[in-house]
């Protein structure tokens, strides 16, 4: 009788739902993983170094210089590959950084709730009111400029969301019927928050951390495009910064930078996208 | 209070919706194309009730929806056969003429009310939205559905209201545009047993009294058949029996209508223990060969290996079974 | 060990935004009996069954197991709960085995003997072979298959008292039976006492030994099955057996008019009155009836209770006094 109830699960498999953004997400990993390459490369790939300033000033792309040169004869693709160095450097500190304070504050302020949700959370509000910019601009205006504080200015204005999102889920299944199940059989506090809870509230938060990577780079590079960046780093940003005057002259000086930074964001997006896809999957079977 | 002869006497005036043949293909992304309904024939006269009941899994969402044109894009679904709705052919009409037809003549009650409301409305404007310049006015509208007539009931929110009033609310709206046919999909699921019996008698009264077909769509039989003149009972997307409700009730001329009314708890039957169908309702996209329910059937023969037509078993009722006057 | 009993004194239940989920509710629960809380939404049903299994604190009251007070979620393990949504109740992110495993630690079971243990569990549950479930998610089971497992999952705590709540409102008509079977056979070869909340009378005619109908958090009527079938003294639990679906009844059973009050706004005296087609003013009205003792152990909180059928016959449309 049991044997005949088996029911076909073919539907809840999550991994059947992926073909459909396959492509796009095969797509998006394989330009982070070349841009994480070059990055982690970028002494062997850059061609140049690229601080060396030379007299060949704002030349076209050729052999000698594959996307020309700067307005100090600096060689453009050399700097965009250490560019990729801080760029992903930044992005990575933002998703991870975020996510981690994030998962400690928005699992307490979730699982207690009480004052201490709304002590944390209206903490949390104060930086997510400000738009993510102005919070970067005080800090580095305060402290100083420099690849660590960049990702300091950065994880501090992305932190909330994530928190946010942990602890909404903290908040829900703290009454799940689980949870309950849990705590009839006994289960000490710490292991239904990291065993029983942790593990089904993770998902979402892993999402919010690949699109902070994305959103962390592109505040790295909105930084550095406004000088707010470390001035010894050949960020992307730097670069478009100062591109600036030779938007009409020299298209190979702003374009390829900017194009970088479209991609780089657009990818950890739509592998974002990706995550939360086949993690609603599981989750729709709650 | 309806008997087989209620549905008779409907039957010879021009049905509000006739439906033949219909098939429905849906095609999710990222998944196998599937046919959650087939061959589905369905008749509802004016003033008839009639109750499609089914296990969920069964296709009567799907095919309730797919009369109604309702049918999520997201599953890219593909409807075949014909669908008449007060005359009109929706299966080669324009979309344009579909849609005008679906507007004025058939409404559509969910199960769930506030996803029908505007949580930001007041339900007497609600109604009155629907009900257009020259419909029916709303105080009308509210009698009708047994809600207060005052003005200041009319200037409430919908979550004033408890769940059985705002499905009444719903049920007003369904009536402000005079339909022929309302189709109501599981419309007291989410409502306390005390108020199901209100809102299903309601129903009842009001296909009586405005002469609509009603399609009452639910998992319940005994829920409803009280309320149904006929009754249709789908398993794995096909009706496998329909006929007058008493009929049905007093002799079930399918396996499958006989093994769900067995697993039913009756509170005046308390000493008939129900028994449970062995097994479990088939995957669409796994379905067994022969006919759908002979994995689960206990009177099972040899030509149940060939998928049966629905076969005339006499007074206007049919079965999709080889075997009924065995029964 | 025939005294052991659970006592609810709850006192008014939660205090958050002045709601009294359950209003000094007594309750008790004799082993080895199932007794059925019956009830609409609303009604404080499912928070006494939180209280009953010590999910829930109760604001003022006590829950007593075996004759003394007892506290905590399980209390001690001896109460343990079936959910209403078996997918819900189940971690998603765990195997079966997992889950399993784990209670049957928590219930004291030695490291070697986990698997045997896990394994008679679900055999006794119905799911065979237990060896090819084990390793399995929830979201690759059935409704009824994963509601047997959560049953597996709380025989392994021995439990003296489960609380079911609900328990087969989200599976389908065929499967619905057989867990009420299963809870059927639990109770009858381990003694466990059940204590089934639903909405569903009929399901209720079939399994249980003793009734409480709540309504607006308090046990309006309560009895043997037979006694409150038999001689329903209170109109709502009349209302209540009139409206449960049955493919017998006729269908023009008098109906309640009026919607169910909510908790928030209580009536003043009997808590039913608004929807009480005998409803007399003014004692209806004002006073809050006390529980009538009818005959045993069949109560009712009625003041027309004391005089049973006379008031079945009476006209109901002149008493009726119509908000």
């Amino acid at each position: 009788m049991t044997v005949l109830q088996e029911r076909s699960t073919v539907a809840a498999r999550p991994w059947l739902r992926l073909p459909r953004a396959t492509l796009l997400t095969a797509t998006a990993v394989g330009c982070v993983v070349l841009f994480a390459l070059a990055g982690l490369l970028a002494p062997i790939v850059a061609t140049h170094d690229p601080f060396a300033v030379s007299p060949d000033i704002l030349q076209s792309p050729s052999a000698a210089h594959l996307l020309g040169t700067d307005e100090l004869g600096k060689d453009i693709f050399s700097q965009l590959v250490h560019g990729a160095r801080v760029s992903l450097t930044i992005g990575l500190a933002a998703g991870l950084g975020s996510l981690l304070i994030g998962l400690v504050v928005g699992g307490i302020a979730g699982y207690a709730g009480g004052t201490v949700d709304s002590v944390l959370m209206r903490v949390a509000e104060v930086f997510q009111i400000l738009p993510a910019m102005i919070v970067a601009l005080v800090i580095v205006a305060v402290i100083g400029r420099g690849t660590g504080l960049t990702a300091v200015a950065v994880i501090v204005a992305l932190w909330p969301q994530a928190a946010r999102i942990v602890r909404g889920q903290y908040l829900q299944l703290r009454g799940a019927e689980f949870v309950d199940a849990a705590r009839l059989a006994r289960t000490p506090a710490w292991r239904v928050i990291s065993v029983e809870i942790f593990p089904v509230a993770f998902p979402p938060a892993g999402v919010q951390a690949a699109l902070d990577v994305g959103r962390g780079m592109l505040l790295e590079s909105s930084l550095s495009f406004l000088g707010l960046g470390d001035p010894n780093s050949a960020s992307w940003g730097a670069v478009l910064r100062r591109a600036q005057p030779y938007l009409g002259e020299a298209w190979w000086f702003s374009i390829p930078a900017g194009l970088c930074v479209v991609l780089m964001v657009l990818s950890f997006n739509i592998i974002g996208d990706a995550f939360s896809s086949s993690g609603t999957a599981g989750r729709r079977s709650l | 209070m309806n008997t087989a002869d209620g549905g008779a006497v409907t039957a010879s005036a021009p049905p509000v919706v006739e439906v033949r043949g219909l098939r429905v293909t849906i095609s999710p992304r990222g998944g196998r194309p599937v046919v959650p309904v087939q061959d589905v024939d369905l008749r509802i006269g004016p003033g008839e009730v009639v109750g499609l009941v089914g296990e969920s899994g069964s296709g009567k969402t799907m095919l309730a929806r797919a009369v109604a044109g309702l049918l999520a894009p997201g599953l890219r679904p593909r409807v075949e056969g014909s669908i008449h709705v007060l005359g009109h052919e929706l299966g080669s009409a324009s979309p344009a003429e579909r849609r005008a037809t679906l507007r004025t003549d058939l409404s559509y009650v969910f199960q769930d009310p506030n996803a029908h409301l505007n949580p930001t409305m007041r339900i007497g404007d609600q109604v009155a939205e629907v009900a257009g310049p020259h419909g029916n006015r709303v105080e009308e509208l509210f009698r009708s559905v047994g809600l207060p007539t005052t003005a200041e009931f009319a200037r409430r929110y919908p979550h004033q209201l408890s769940g059985g009033m705002k499905q009444r609310v719903v049920i007003a709206c369904a009536l402000a545009k005079d339909p022929g046919v309302i189709i109501a999909d599981e419309p007291t699921t989410a409502l306390d047993v005390t108020i199901q019996a209100q809102v299903l008698r309601l129903l009842r009264e009001l296909a009586t009294t405005r002469e609509v077909g009603i399609l009452l769509v639910s998992h319940d039989l005994a829920a409803i058949s009280q309320f149904c003149d006929s009754v249709a009972v789908m398993y794995s997307g096909r009706i496998v029996e329909d006929g007058p409700t008493a009929a049905i009730l007093r002799t079930p001329r399918h396996p499958y209508t006989k093994a769900l009314m067995g697993a039913l708890f009756d509170i005046h039957a308390p000493e008939r223990r129900p028994v449970a169908i062995p097994g479990s309702v088939p995957a669409l996209e796994d379905p067994p060969p022969g006919c759908r329910f002979g994995p689960r059937c206990g009177h099972r023969t040899a030509s149940c290996e060939q998928e049966p037509e629905l076969i005339d078993a006499g007074s206007g009722r049919r079965s999709r079974c080889w075997n009924w006057e065995q029964l | 060990m025939d005294g052991v009993s659970v006592l609810f004194r709850t006192g008014s239940g939660r205090r958050h935004q002045q709601v009294t989920a359950v209003d000094e509710v007594d309750l008790t629960l004799r082993p080895g009996t199932i007794t059925a809380l019956v009830g609409e939404s609303g009604s404080g049903k499912s928070t006494l069954g939180r209280v009953a299994c010590g999910l829930q604190a109760p604001t003022s009251g006590t829950v007593s197991l075996g004759g003394a007070p007892t506290t905590g979620p399980g209390l001690g393990g001896a109460v343990q709960m079936i959910f209403q949504n078996p997918a819900a109740s189940l971690n998603p992110k765990m195997t079966v085995g997992r889950i399993l495993r784990y209670a049957a630690r928590q219930a004291g079971v030695k490291r070697d003997l986990v698997h045997g243990v896990v394994e008679a569990a679900l055999t006794e549950v119905g799911i065979d072979p237990p060896e090819r479930y084990l390793g399995r998610h929830p979201h690759e089971l059935s409704g009824g298959q994963q509601q047997r497992i959560a049953i597996a999952r709380a025989l392994l705590h021995r439990p003296r008292f489960l609380v079911a709540d609900e328990p087969t409102s989200a599976l389908d008509v065929s499967v619905r039976v057989q867990i009420i079977d299963l809870l059927h056979d639990v109770q009858a070869r381990h003694g466990t006492g059940i204590l089934f909340i639903t909405h569903d009378l009929s399901v209720v005619r079939a399994i249980a030994d003793r009734i409480a109908v709540v309504y607006l958090g308090r046990i309006v009527e309560s009895g043997t099955a037979d006694e409150v079938f038999a001689r329903p003294a209170h109109p709502y639990t009349k209302a209540l057996l009139g409206s449960t679906p049955s493919l017998t009844a006729t269908g023009d059973a008098e109906l309640l008019h009026g919607e169910p009050a909510n908790a928030v706004e209580r009536p003043t005296g009997c808590h039913f009155h608004p929807r009480c087609p005998i409803a007399e003013s003014p004692r209806c009205v004002d006073d809050d009836p006390a529980p009538v003792v009818l005959d045993g152990t069949h109560t009712a909180r009625c003041h027309l209770a004391g005089i049973p059928l006379a008031i079945a016959d009476s006209n109901p449309v002149e008493a009726r006094r119509n908000s």
